[in-house]
């Protein structure tokens, strides 16, 4: 049998067994949670660990009721309501992003097509905020939060959620933008018509590959995020990834709504990123290989 | 009232310039030719004319009226891009509507689509108007492009580069219908062109740019026949012109110009032209003869005698290679003459068809005054 580019077969088992290996340990907390969410609770302490048990949807019901829990044979009153959570989620994680559009797109466009004073240090600083470790600002933003009365608001956790989606969206789009030509531009510009209504006209709509891109990927970072809900937010507006939190107290840890919550939490990424896999890894590759 | 004046316009790049004091009137109606090699500013001229750029220093009138800072709107200039610059999300019906639709316009839906129809037939183009730009030729780009400049009646024409990307037969198509709507439209036109064929066959009037610089303007005619310097006499024509390096020695009132590399290669020049050559006072010239006018003769009459060093057999006429002692002479010959590598061959020229360069600047030697 002939291989592709006459890789030697044995390298070629190697390299797929690591792929494996990889896959598998990356699936395989994600996998544990979903069975998770579906085993009792003695399940899921038993050791040896079950693969094959009688699935139940009661982690579920607890979570969405918000009402009861059963431990044994006592039954607890619950006020977590994980409903909420997930609505702060969406309220959260859907204004950054049209926060971040909205300042965002200008924002690209003028990095991409104007050269002024300071272009690549403005655009590196906002790039900085995505390698630079959250934890490193989290304690005088508490600070500050607290001072100003944000803590605990959505409009703060929308605002201090701009580190994670506006440098996504400026840097995803920066380098869209640079791949139309200018002379489209200025084809429009000499049509008649002013730069604010050619960018509407013509850069707009062919950037909207990108500004669809961005945004998604932008909403799922958003949406993973746990330590700005954790530290500037309080239970009225914490994000559904601290929901899962509510479940561990003194008294107990309830592992199968952790998990059932997890489940929840990351279903909408989940669908999202299958969704739109394909504009994802475009808008990615754009502004990985753009410098 | 469509005319265009640069008053010494200087376009900077940083520190390069792109276009350097350039002065120059375009007339009313007028299809004015810039020609060059790349790099020589042609684009960059459009563009200050389309206010696309901001001049550096000096004036720009368009139509009487000083234009340094229009904004492109309101210059009522049309421009099409060596790249047609469609816009790849709109049909070519809305391309070419799109400045019909432009603020300044006023017009309604049917009037727009009137004229877009109007255009579309005579661009031979109706059954394309529902096609999106990826869908068309290279040629049918061209089509839309241009469709796109006419729609609006702008005053003036900027054409970049229009007939590059086209394939050869469509060019030629393309080259004609372009000069006669043209002179049915009567609008003032900047055609840029890097070849010298559109240049010539297109032009009322040829501006000749390099680095810059604009070297020489005048009809196709003049400007072939008597290029300011050797850097003109070089980029107009095809096959490229024969440049020699003589030495020049004054006999009585003739002057005789000998090859340096082989002193075979002689022309006597008399009367003015010896004259011309006397009071430039240079012990060396560089002369140009175009290669259609030398003439293959006998070996046994023909005054020079060179050897074939490759001969291309052509239709109309053959292009034909002649080492000659050490120069390397490019020859039009007739459709129906074969030749031979290594055959001995005779030519030649007369006298008056030799150019007199200054080897030191480039100058033609009787065109400067």
């Amino acid at each position: 049998m002939k291989h592709a580019k006459g890789e030697p077969l044995l390298l070629k088992i190697v390299l797929d067994a690591l792929l494996v290996v990889m896959f598998l340990a990356i699936l395989f907390p994600f996998i544990w949670i979903v069975l998770a969410a579906f085993k009792t609770e003695a399940d899921i302490l038993a050791w040896p660990p079950k693969f094959r048990f009688p699935p139940t949807l009661d982690h579920f019901r607890n979570i969405l009721s918000g009402k009861t829990y059963e431990l044994g044979k006592a039954s607890l009153q619950s006020n977590i309501d994980i409903v909420r959570f997930f609505f702060n989620s969406l309220i959260v994680s859907c204004g950054s992003i049209i926060v971040s559009l909205l300042v965002g797109v200008p924002a690209a466009y003028a990095i991409a097509r104007f050269k002024f004073r300071g272009r690549e240090n403005i655009a590196f600083t906002l790039l900085s905020f995505r390698f630079a470790p959250a934890l490193m600002v989290i304690i005088p933003l508490y600070i500050i939060f607290r001072k100003m009365g944000l803590n605990n608001t959505y409009i703060g956790l929308i605002w201090v959620y701009q580190l994670i989606t506006l440098p996504m969206i400026v840097w995803i789009l920066r380098g869209y933008i640079e791949d139309i030509s200018p002379e489209l531009e200025e084809a429009c510009l000499i049509d008649g018509y002013s730069q604010w209504r050619t960018f509407w006209r013509i850069t707009l709509p062919l950037a909207r590959p990108g500004v669809v891109a961005a945004g998604l990927l932008a909403f799922i970072y958003a949406w993973n995020n746990f330590l700005f809900g954790l530290i500037l937010g309080g239970s009225a507006v914490q994000p559904i990834t601290l929901g899962a939190l509510q479940f561990i107290s003194t008294a107990y840890v309830r592992y199968g709504d952790i998990a059932a919550t997890i489940v929840l939490a990351f279903l909408p990424a989940l669908i999202l990123s299958i969704y739109s896999q394909r504009h994802l890894v475009r808008g990615l590759s754009f502004g990985a290989v753009k410098a | 009232m469509s005319t265009v004046v640069f008053e010494s316009v200087t376009k900077m790049y940083g520190q390069t310039p792109a276009v350097k004091d350039l002065s120059l009137e375009i007339k009313e109606a007028e299809f004015f030719v810039i020609v060059g090699p790349s790099g020589a500013g042609k684009t960059t001229t459009l563009k200050l004319t389309a206010g696309l750029l901001p001049l550096t220093s000096g004036k720009l009138y368009i139509g009487g009226r000083l234009a340094n800072s229009l904004s492109p709107a309101q210059r009522n200039v049309a421009m099409t891009f060596e790249s047609y610059a469609l816009y790849p999300h709109m049909t070519v019906q809305d391309n070419i509507a799109n400045p019909l639709h432009s603020p300044g316009m006023n017009l309604s839906e049917s009037q727009i689509a009137s004229r877009v129809h109007e255009i579309a037939e005579m661009l031979g183009m109706g059954q394309l108007l529902e096609r999106y730009p990826r869908e068309l030729s290279g040629g049918q780009k061209q089509r839309v492009a241009l469709g796109r400049a006419m729609v609006r009646r702008p005053s003036i024409f900027l054409l970049d580069e229009p007939l590059s990307h086209v394939d050869a037969k469509v060019r030629q198509h393309m080259r004609i219908e372009l000069n006669r709507l043209q002179k049915e439209l009567k609008t003032t036109t900047i055609y840029v062109t890097h070849d010298y064929v559109e240049a010539l066959s297109l032009g009322d009037r040829v501006g000749v740019l390099n680095h810059g610089e604009l070297i020489q303007v005048g009809p196709p005619e003049e400007v072939y026949s008597r290029p300011l310097n050797e850097f003109v006499a070089k980029h107009l024509g095809q096959p490229e012109i024969n440049l020699i390096d003589v030495i020049v020695t004054s006999r009585n009132g003739t002057v005789l110009l000998q090859g340096a590399k082989n002193p075979k290669l002689q022309f006597v020049l008399e009367g003015k032209r010896a004259q011309v050559v006397k009071e430039a006072n240079c012990p060396n010239l560089r002369i140009g003869i175009r290669p259609h006018k030398i003439t293959c003769a006998p070996v046994e009459a023909g005054a020079l005698i060179g050897e074939v060093y490759v001969f291309e057999p052509a239709v109309i006429s053959g292009q034909l290679m002649v080492d000659f002692g050490g120069y390397m002479l490019t020859v039009l010959t007739k459709a129906s003459d074969r030749f031979r590598i290594g055959q001995k061959v005779g030519f030649e020229v007369s006298p008056n068809d030799v150019y007199l360069f200054d080897p030191q600047t480039g100058k033609n030697l009787e065109a400067a005054r």
